[in-house]
């Protein structure tokens, strides 16, 4: 038996409800992530998730579908099943290769994209994995290839996310686990 | 001259200058950290990490002082000097001693903490660590020693937030230095 229960639709807190139904349009599904069922008993983690979420990753976002093949490998490097499946099957379902991004986690600093992308990628990867290894060199290069800082901000934004995203998908994936 | 600048109160938008109030307020701080000021230019930003403040760090049922020492130790894995100096200078002010703050660091097993106290940064520093690597088993053993299935989605919640706290923190940190 799971550690952590779903909460069922019908006994949602009226707060989560919300929530859960601006997540479901966000991502135009039926139904979430069974993470967020378990979120539901504790409202204040659900509201900082998905506020999270909204604010970090907007739609329209400037850097398209470029963003998943980021969260991919955050994922992969932090070894978040959740998250990794939820971005590697959104790849997959708008046409991408799935030998080509098996290699794509393989070798992450050597990805098959354009020069703008590929540096984006590799940017809010190191950020995510390795903040603490940023130098002030490392900002000025990505503002030599052309990104405004407004950009590097929302890449920063972006790895934030997943910093926190990562931990608690893994957390409630274990929870939810049968022993 | 760093990459980042800190923009003045006058340059931020009123929803920004507003959280930080409130956190001010509620922090009981007379400035606000330039690892949160960096970022005062993006809207998005603040707001996703003030509602995580809110909603993870401050709705919480841990001891203050055990919350400080599980940032100090999180911070001291992550290499966060940021969050580290400032769980210290919190800890200083509860009478801690230095001395007593490097033995916690030198051996985060055995804290000279109350028992559940002392288990709340166990699994808070854990989680924020190796979040991936947890079990079912992890949540049967916290539920064992008297943690109920609120207060352990809370202690997920306080890690994710200080994961994602520290990839601000630390980038903010590079940007500020100079070249």
């Amino acid at each position: 038996m799971a550690f952590f229960e779903r909460c069922p639709e019908d006994k949602l807190p009226p707060e989560v409800k919300d929530l859960l139904e601006r997540m479901r349009k966000r991502e135009r599904v039926d139904r979430l992530d069974p993470g967020f069922y378990a979120m539901a008993a504790h409202p204040p983690l659900v509201k900082a998730f998905i506020e999270a979420f909204l604010n970090l990753i907007p739609v329209p976002n400037r850097f398209g579908t470029t963003q998943f093949i980021a969260s991919m490998l955050i994922a992969h490097a932090k070894g978040c099943r959740p998250c990794f499946n939820t971005s590697r099957d959104f790849l997959v379902k708008i046409g991408m290769d799935d030998a080509e991004l098996t290699h794509m986690c393989e070798a992450p600093m050597a990805l098959p994209l354009p020069e703008r992308e590929r540096r984006f990628v590799e940017f809010t990867l190191r950020v995510a994995r390795d903040p603490g290894g940023l130098k002030p060199a490392d900002f000025r290069e990505m503002e030599r290839a052309g990104f405004k800082k407004d950009e590097i901000l929302e890449m920063i934004g972006v790895a934030g996310y997943w910093a926190l995203a990562t931990t608690v998908s893994s957390a409630l994936e274990a929870g939810l686990r049968e022993e | 001259m760093p990459f980042f600048d800190l923009p003045t109160d006058d340059e931020l938008t009123p929803q920004v200058r507003q959280m930080f109030e409130e956190y001010r307020a509620v922090a009981g701080t007379e400035t606000i950290a330039k690892t949160w000021r960096a970022f005062g230019r993006s809207a998005p930003i603040i707001e996703a990490r003030f509602k995580a403040w809110q909603n993870l760090n401050q709705h919480t049922s841990f001891a203050w002082d055990a919350r400080c020492i599980a940032v100090m130790l999180i911070a001291h894995t992550r290499r966060c000097r940021a969050c580290f100096a400032g769980a210290r200078f919190q800890l200083d002010k509860l009478g801690f001693d230095e001395e007593t703050m490097d033995a916690m660091c030198a051996a985060p097993e055995a804290l000279p903490l109350k028992e559940r106290d002392r288990l709340f940064v166990h699994y808070a520093l854990k989680i924020a660590t190796s979040a991936a690597d947890l079990q079912p088993k992890d949540f049967g053993e916290m539920a064992q020693h008297g943690f109920s299935k609120a207060e352990i989605q809370e202690i997920i919640g306080f890690a994710a937030y200080w994961t994602m706290n520290m990839v601000f923190s630390q980038a903010a940190l590079a940007a500020l230095s100079d070249d």
